[in-house]
Order: structure tokens, then C-alpha cells, then sequence
């Protein structure tokens, strides 16, 4: 078990430094990055001052080996549109970016467990019909899309909830509830498949034949089962969520990582995007190692015998 | 003896489409074991799943009478099935790989079923699963306890299955062929087991099996079932004796006993198979295999005692006795 | 337990027939409006006119017959811009699809079928993609690189490969041991013929399936890539710019941003429910 951990871990990093090199190389596909970071009115020695500041004279591997060897140390560059350590600015904003996808990924679980369950318990009827006809809409509907008549509904004619900014909970509503949303119909049909697979096991006719109550049943014997591929489809998501949060940020000004991504694309602040695309990778694998231990966790075969 | 409990008429069907049982009878007298055996699709374990109501949504079940200690179960409402079930009357199935919830230890799955019934604390359940982990023949039986199924073997979990059921002390154990996905050796055991219990415990048994050595082991009576209704039942002595049914007979002639056959005559054999029966279908199930057919068996036919008393359903006389067992006598060549 | 019924896994909202037809009617439809856009249309998607701004559609207040579906803020017709903006979503997502298609496949049906390092490599290749945050990465190359169509096909269809090579790869590992491969090779067969003829053909059913999921995929990620302004570059009326530029005057005008919204959903309901007939009517188990 050790040495799988372990074996694991190696890919992941190795997956990480992959990634990392990829967006640096493509961070330099533009072109001559001197000249966009020095702007329109720039002269030649502003250019080539800037050529220099940035290392951008030297060849791609030495740049890449010095933007590395720094990395490593925690110094990921400065963004030269915010005059800011790289570091700095995205420890500012991580928060909102967590916050906003630890409440999505709540409000996603919240939403589609128990419609999956009820679906099951439903099987074949009109409420499973029901839950199915309302995810399949829900796949078709883009989610910028939804927050933007959300906004118009719930931020203009009803006034209950605030359409941008990071002042209170409240301003966390929509867009969480947006992002989660996103996640519903596939954790949704997940917990579906999962339950009625649950249900019909030979587990829970034991259960039943025990006279225990449904409550107990469904609750859990059949959920605790079922759970199992729904949490690591769950990490995935997330980690698509912090990367996707980047639309809902734009959207409803939230400050976070996603909006600083945006802005920085916006600028060719290139030290900017490949710390956050860095950051983002780093964060799925750490997801996808954490599903692993999470799934031992639930299920007792998986464990060190 | 009182009759713990009494099945008339029992009638399971699927849908619409498929009859599984079709007028079933059976009664169990407490204190005894009795076999329910009959080949795979006869309908014995569905009989067995429709008393605690397993059976699920699209099974249709209903019976002029299926009584436990004279109550009638089929009134019940689902709430006070689910106080019966695992109380007085409890159930062991036939996998034990897959009948444990993998993702909980043996004695949380343990203590919670006597929790349910009889409330009280969590540390006094444990110890009751303690003590009849031990008394199932399961060693370090504390150890046992907070360990899970998939670490136990298919024997061990299937007394861990027995000992599961006994919790509350029930007054009947209905098992559904509990040993056919054991080796053989642990089959013996599980039979051994059982049977003792049934000593110290005043436990009543509902076997299922398919193999007519199990009943020859451990039930004192036995009803055979086929097609969806019993064709011959009484004291297994009695049956295994001198049985009357023709399915019967041939079950027996089945199996190889030493010296019963000469060396190079063929074991006995019934061509066909299990029907699948319509619903609407009168008469004997048996009747498309049977040599000894008759147009008589297409009309329903009832219970009726057999030469030495126990009871068969069938056309032919009482006491009627085939020749040789390679013999297929035409009909009407029966002594009366 | 005896009960005979076969439980079907995987939810169907409706009966497969009725999905293929349903989705068949809505994916043609659009795509024989977009094809017509120019005959049915009747203007021109990019004719500005900045005394007809902000028209609202025939049905509401203001609104009449000469622009059904009124006119955006720059006073180009509404209705002529969602026709044009459906060709452009069609062409995104058909193209992308066989791009991400090709590049899928291949790493899929060599990584199944070679096994080895060829096969480690492949995974490694697609775990690499799947810790990529692809809406991101999409967005910087495009940001860097330029918007045009072009760039945004060519983007995608790098990025959108990894249902496709998984899916590839695992029904590859599953044939590539059975009889019928066997004998072709003991006939003498080469790889390549092999590959082609006898893997690839069964493994089409799959990946079909996938291909649906994947269009619906492409059309709505170029939506959100034209949405924050690095897609497809105005004034070309991709629908998910065309909900872009409205929501300025959202506000005022809901309807400026719900029919270009409408129309996507329509769409991608369409290529899902034909997706879903089909893997109904193929037998076919995707997860």
C-alpha cells in the first residue's frame, strides 16, 4: 500500500512537472512577450530593458530552469501589472476562490444526493422520471447563463440578493449556488445508479430481513455503499470547480483566483497565469491522491489488511 | 404440537407474467426442521422470501392463509413486519460473500438488529454477539467483532450469518439453502451446527435446499416442491421410504447409492427441464415430464394422503409401485 | 431472489426511439436553419443601424415584423445573428469533435493495443491533460495567441481528447485478446490492417456515444470561452458573445441575453438526447 502511495505520488509529480512546463511553454507562444508586456508606446531600449528584466533573452530551458529553481523556493515571480509578488497576490485571493468552491461543492452534494436517492427509491416511476427530465435540462444549460437570469431574477426584480462583490455570506449565494449547479445531474445520475445498486444487493435484503427501519436502510446500509464513487467523481469536480470558478468570478466580481487568471490573460501577465495554472494542477493532484486515502477510508476492502 | 406456522394456498407471481408459486401449502410445528427441497425455479426460495416480505415491488402474494402463531401476516403492515422480522422470525440466505455490508464490522451489522428490537445498550449487544460468535463455533470470537465480512471466509460468514439471526432469539429460522455455496466439508458443518442449535434453542428451521442429502441430514419433515406447488410432503422418513410422486421418485433415483445399481447401468436421470409457468396454468407442472402422464393431470389436483399417510398430489394410486428403476411402465400397468 | 427483471443501470428519460427522434428532429432542425441562415435570415448579421437599437422582439411591447427577434445594441437584427451565431456553434463543436477525435482515438487504440510503455504513456499523457484546468489554459492560448476560429477549433480539439482516448483505450484492452484479433494476426495480418479493420470498427459504437457528449461539450465551453471575450472574435455572432454584449443592457431587456441562452440550450439538449438514444439503442455502457 505504501509503495503504491508512493508509486503515486511520483506520477502525480511527475504529471505536475509536465503540466507546469506545458504552460510555460505556452505562456511563450505569443510571440515576442517584451513587446506586449512593454505596451504600445514603448522605444526599443524600453524593450530590450524589459527583455532583460524578465530573462526573456535567454534560451527557453534556462528560463524555464530559473523560473523553476525559483518556484521551488516559493517565489513565483512578480506580476508586473500589479507590482506585486506573484505569491502575494494569489494568497490574497485563494481564500475567495476556496471559500467559493468548498460552498459550490456543498450546495452541489446538498442538491443532487438527495435527488439521486429519491430517484432510486423512485425507480422507474414519475419521480424518477422527474429527476432525470431535470437534470438532463440542467446539463444543457450553460452556467454563465444561469447566474446572469439568476442575477436578473434574484439580484433585480425580487432584490434579495446582492450581484457582485464579496461583502457579506450573502454575496456567496449566487455563485456558489451557480457552480454547484454545474455538478448536479452528474453527481445526481452517480448517487441514482449508486442507490438502486445498493438496494437491490443482497446486504440490504439481510437488512430488511433483520426488521431494521427504512431509515436505517436507505440511511445506512444502502448510502454508505453508494457513497463511495460519489466522493471521488466529487473530488474531480472540485477541482473542475476551481478551475471553472473562473467565469463565475468574472461574473459576479468576486475576487478571486479565477478573476486574477482572467485579468492577467487580459494583460499578458504571463508570471501571473503560470502560478495560477501551477497552483490549479498542483491542487487536482493533490485532490486525486486525497480520493484515494478518502476511498480506503469508506471502504474497508481497499485498507491494509 | 402448535403449528408455528401454517402456509395455505400461497400464490407469488411477477408482473403477470410469471407464476412462482401457485397454491402452496406448508406447515411447520415448532421445535421441528422442515425441508422445503425442489431443483433451481421451482419457486421454494421465492415461497421463503415472501414471508418476511422480501420479495420486492412488482411481486404479487397472496394466500388464503400464511399465520405465524396464528396470526395472519399477510395483514400486517410493513411496520410491524419490520418488528417481526429479525425478532421472532429470522432469515439466512445463501451467499454469505455478499449477504454482510462490506463497509461495516461484523459486530456493529451484529448489534444492531438486537439494538432495534430490544433497545438497551451498545456494549451489552457486543457482548451477546460475543458470546454466540462462540457458540456458532467461531474462535476468538471478540476479535471477530471488529473485523469485516470480506476478512472472514464464506464458511465463517456464514456462521457469522447464523449467529447474526440468532440474536434476538427468534422462534424461526427460515434459511434458504444455506449451504449450496459452501465446500462440501463446511456444508457438514453449517448442518451439524444448525441442528444443534435447534437442540439447545427450541429453534424451529425452514431449510431450502435443492439436495436431497441436506434433508435427509437434518429435517424431520420434508415437502418437495415443483413447479411452483408442493407434490409430496410428510415425515421424511416416510417420504424417503416410499415416495408416491413421480418427480420424487425420480429425484431419489438421482442419486448414486452403492449397491443400489448394478455396475454399468445408468443413473437415473428426468428428461426436461423446469418449466416456466403462465399464469392460468391448471393441473400438474410435472405432467410434460412425466411418463406416467395422464389427460387427469391437467385438472387440478389436491393434497391427498399417500399409503402410509404422508401426503402427495398426484393421479396415480396410493401404494403404487414402480419395477425396475430402468423400467418406464406404460400406464394402468399398476397393481391397484 | 428470483424476480426475472433486467434493471437498467443507467437512467433513460425516455425510450430510445423517442430520444433519437426527438433529439434527431431538434440537431437537424438547427442545422437546416443554419444552413439557410443566408436565404432565411433576411438581413444581414452584421449590418449595424443605430436608429433600430435595442428593438425588442415581435411579441413584446415595441417590437414588430420588420426584426422578429429585435435588434442588439448595435441595431444588427437579432434573428439573423442566432442563425448565423448557429453555424458557428455547429461548425465549433463538429469541428472540434473530430479533432479531439482523431488525437483521442489514436492515443486510445495505441495505448489499448500496444500496452506497455506505449500504454504508460498514454496514461501519463492523459492524466496530465485531466490536471490541466482546460477552461483556463483555453482561455490564455487564445488570450495570448489571438481570438479567430481557427484558434479557438485548434485549442479545443487539443484540449478536449481525454473522454475519447479513455474510452478508446479501455474497449481496445477489451478486444484486442479476443478470437477474431487472434486470428488475424496468425492469418499474417499487419498492425495497421489490424487496427483499422477489425479494432476500430467495434470500437465505433463507443465512440460515437462520446462524440455527442463531446460536441454538446465543445459548443458550450466556445460558448463560455466567446462569453468572457476570448473565443471567437466579434463582430462574428457567436451566441455566447452575442449574451456577452447583452448583458449590459440585460437589465432592461431580459430577453437580449435569454434567446441566445435558449437557443444553446435547445441545441445542446438536442445532441444530448441524441446521444442518449444512441447509446440506448447501441447497447452501449459509457460512465
Amino acid at each position: 500500500m505504501i509503495r503504491f502511495l508512493a508509486r503515486r505520488l511520483l506520477l502525480s509529480l511527475g504529471v505536475a512537472a509536465f503540466v507546469v512546463i506545458l504552460s510555460f511553454l505556452m505562456t511563450r507562444l505569443s510571440g515576442d512577450l517584451a513587446i506586449s508586456i512593454a505596451g504600445a508606446n514603448a522605444t526599443d531600449a524600453d524593450i530590450a530593458q524589459i527583455r532583460r528584466a524578465y530573462d526573456l533573452d535567454q534560451p527557453l530551458a534556462v528560463q524555464f530552469l530559473h523560473w523553476a529553481g525559483r518556484a521551488l523556493t516559493g517565489d513565483l515571480g512578480e506580476s508586473f501589472f500589479f507590482k506585486e509578488k506573484v505569491s502575494r497576490l494569489i494568497a490574497s485571493r485563494l481564500p475567495i476562490t476556496l471559500t467559493l468552491g468548498g460552498v459550490g461543492m456543498a450546495a452541489a452534494l446538498l442538491m443532487a444526493i438527495p435527488l439521486g436517492i429519491m430517484a432510486a427509491l423512485h425507480e422507474g416511476r414519475s419521480l424518477d422520471r422527474a429527476v432525470l427530465l431535470l437534470t438532463t435540462l440542467g446539463q444543457a444549460m450553460p452556467s454563465f447563463w444561469v447566474a446572469l437570469i439568476l442575477m436578473i431574477v434574484f439580484g433585480l426584480h425580487l432584490q434579495w440578493l446582492p450581484i457582485s462583490g464579496t461583502g457579506s455570506w450573502r454575496h456567496f449565494v449566487m455563485p456558489a449556488f451557480v457552480l454547484g449547479f454545474s455538478a448536479v445531474p452528474a453527481l445526481a445520475r452517480l448517487t441514482r445508479s449508486g442507490m438502486i445498486r445498493a438496494l437491490t444487493s443482497d446486504y440490504v435484503r439481510t437488512a430488511r430481513a433483520k426488521g431494521l427501519s427504512w431509515l436505517s436502510i436507505v440511511g445506512k446500509h444502502a448510502l454508505r455503499n453508494a457513497a463511495i464513487p460519489i466522493v471521488s467523481i466529487a473530488a474531480v469536480q472540485f477541482g473542475g470547480m476551481l478551475g471553472g470558478s473562473i467565469v463565475i468570478e468574472t461574473i459576479f466580481a468576486l475576487h478571486g483566483v479565477g478573476f486574477l487568471a482572467w485579468e492577467s490573460i487580459g494583460k499578458a501577465d504571463f508570471a501571473v497565469i503560470q502560478a495560477v495554472v501551477l497552483l490549479l494542477s498542483l491542487i487536482y493532484v493533490v485532490l486525486t491522491l486525497l480520493t484515494d486515502v478518502l476511498n480506503a477510508v469508506l471502504d474497508p476492502r481497499l485498507r491494509l489488511p | 404440537m402448535t403449528a408455528l406456522l401454517d402456509i395455505q394456498g400461497l400464490r407469488v407471481s411477477f408482473g403477470g407474467q410469471l407464476a412462482a408459486v401457485r397454491g402452496l401449502s406448508l406447515t411447520l410445528r415448532q421445535g421441528e426442521t422442515h425441508c422445503l427441497v425442489g431443483e433451481s425455479g421451482c419457486g421454494k426460495s421465492v415461497t421463503a422470501l415472501s414471508i418476511l416480505r422480501l420479495l420486492g415491488r412488482r411481486a404479487t402474494i397472496s394466500a388464503e392463509r400464511m399465520a405465524y402463531r396464528g396470526q395472519d401476516l399477510l395483514r400486517f403492515s410493513n411496520r410491524a413486519m419490520s418488528r417481526l422480522a429479525g425478532d421472532r422470525i429470522a432469515m439466512i440466505f445463501q451467499e454469505p460473500m455478499t449477504s454482510l455490508n462490506p463497509a461495516y464490522t461484523i459486530g456493529s451489522q451484529m448489534a444492531e438488529g438486537y439494538l432495534r428490537h430490544r433497545g438497551g445498550r451498545r456494549a451489552a449487544a457486543l457482548e451477546r454477539a460475543e458470546a454466540l460468535l462462540g457458540r456458532v463455533g467461531i474462535t476468538a470470537p471478540g476479535l471477530r467483532l471488529g473485523q469485516f465480512p470480506h476478512q472472514l471466509s464464506g464458511g465463517l460468514r456464514q456462521r457469522v450469518m447464523i449467529a447474526m439471526a440468532l440474536m434476538c432469539e427468534p422462534d424461526l429460522l427460515i434459511a434458504d439453502e444455506p449451504t449450496t455455496a459452501l465446500d462440501v466439508t463446511v456444508q457438514a458443518q453449517i448442518l451439524r451446527l444448525l441442528a444443534t442449535l435447534q437442540q439447545e434453542m427450541g429453534l424451529s428451521i425452514l431449510l431450502i435446499t435443492h439436495d436431497l442429502g441436506v434433508v435427509a441430514r437434518v429435517a424431520q419433515r420434508v415437502s418437495v416442491m415443483y413447479a411452483g406447488e408442493v407434490v409430496e410432503s410428510g415425515e421424511t422418513a416416510a417420504v424417503f421410504a416410499a415416495p408416491e410422486h413421480p418427480y420424487t421418485r425420480g429425484l431419489m433415483d438421482c442419486i448414486p447409492v452403492p449397491g443400489r445399481l448394478a455396475p454399468g447401468e445408468p443413473l437415473g436421470s428426468i428428461p426436461g427441464t423446469v418449466p416456466r409457468i403462465p399464469p392460468g396454468f391448471v393441473g400438474c407442472g410435472f405432467r410434460d415430464r412425466c411418463a406416467l402422464a395422464d389427460p387427469a393431470c391437467a385438472a387440478p389436483l389436491p393434497l391427498r394422503p399417500a399409503a402410509d399417510g404422508h401426503l402427495v398430489r398426484c393421479t396415480l394410486p396410493p401404494g403404487w409401485r414402480p419395477g425396475r428403476p430402468d423400467e418406464r411402465p406404460t400406464r394402468r400397468e399398476v397393481p391397484a | 431472489m428470483s424476480a426475472p427483471i433486467r434493471r437498467r443501470l443507467w437512467p433513460a428519460l425516455l425510450p430510445a426511439r423517442l430520444e433519437l427522434l426527438l433529439g434527431g428532429l431538434i440537431v437537424g432542425g438547427i442545422a437546416v436553419l443554419a444552413l439557410l441562415a443566408p436565404q432565411i435570415a433576411g438581413h444581414d448579421p452584421f449590418a449595424q443601424d443605430l436608429t433600430q437599437r435595442l428593438v425588442p422582439p415581435f411579441w413584446m411591447e415595441g417590437g414588430g415584423t420588420r426584426h422578429l427577434l429585435g435588434t442588439d445594441q448595435l441595431g444588427r437584427d437579432y434573428l439573423a445573428r442566432l442563425l448565423y451565431g448557429a453555424r458557428i456553434s455547429l461548425l465549433i463543436g463538429l469541428g472540434t469533435t473530430l479533432a479531439s477525435g482523431l488525437i483521442g482515438t489514436a492515443l486510445g487504440v495505441a495505448g489499448g493495443f500496444f500496452g506497455g510503455r506505449v500504454d504508460d504513456a498514454v496514461l501519463f499523457l492523459i492524466t496530465a491533460r485531466l490536471s490541466l484546468p482546460a477552461v483556463l489554459v483555453a482561455l490564455a492560448v487564445v488570450g495570448l495567441v489571438g481570438s479567430s476560429l481557427t484558434v479557438v477549433v485548434t485549442t479545443l480539439g487539443l484540449l478536449l481528447w481525454d473522454r475519447f482516448a479513455v474510452v478508446a483505450r479501455t474497449t481496445t484492452m477489451q478486444i484486442r485478446h479476443l478470437d477474431y484479433v487472434d486470428a488475424a494476426r496468425a492469418a499474417g495480418c499487419s498492425t495497421g490492417w489490424i487496427l483499422l479493420r477489425e479494432i476500430l470498427p467495434n470500437i465505433a459504437e463507443h465512440l460515437l456515444v462520446i462524440a455527442t457528449l463531446e460536441v454538446a461539450l465543445a459548443i458550450l465551453l466556445e460558448a463560455v470561452l466567446s462569453f468572457l471575450g476570448l473565443g471567437v472574435p466579434p463582430p462574428l455572432p457567436s451566441w455566447g458573445l452575442m449574451i456577452s454584449e447583452g448583458k449590459n443592457f440585460m437589465f432592461f431587456s431580459a430577453w437580449i441575453i435569454a434567446i441566445p441562452g435558449l437557443a444553446m440550450m435547445v441545441l445542446v439538449l438536442g445532441i444530448n438526447l441524441l446521444g442518449d438514444g444512441l447509446r440506448q439503442a447501441l447497447g452501449v455502457e459509457t460512465r
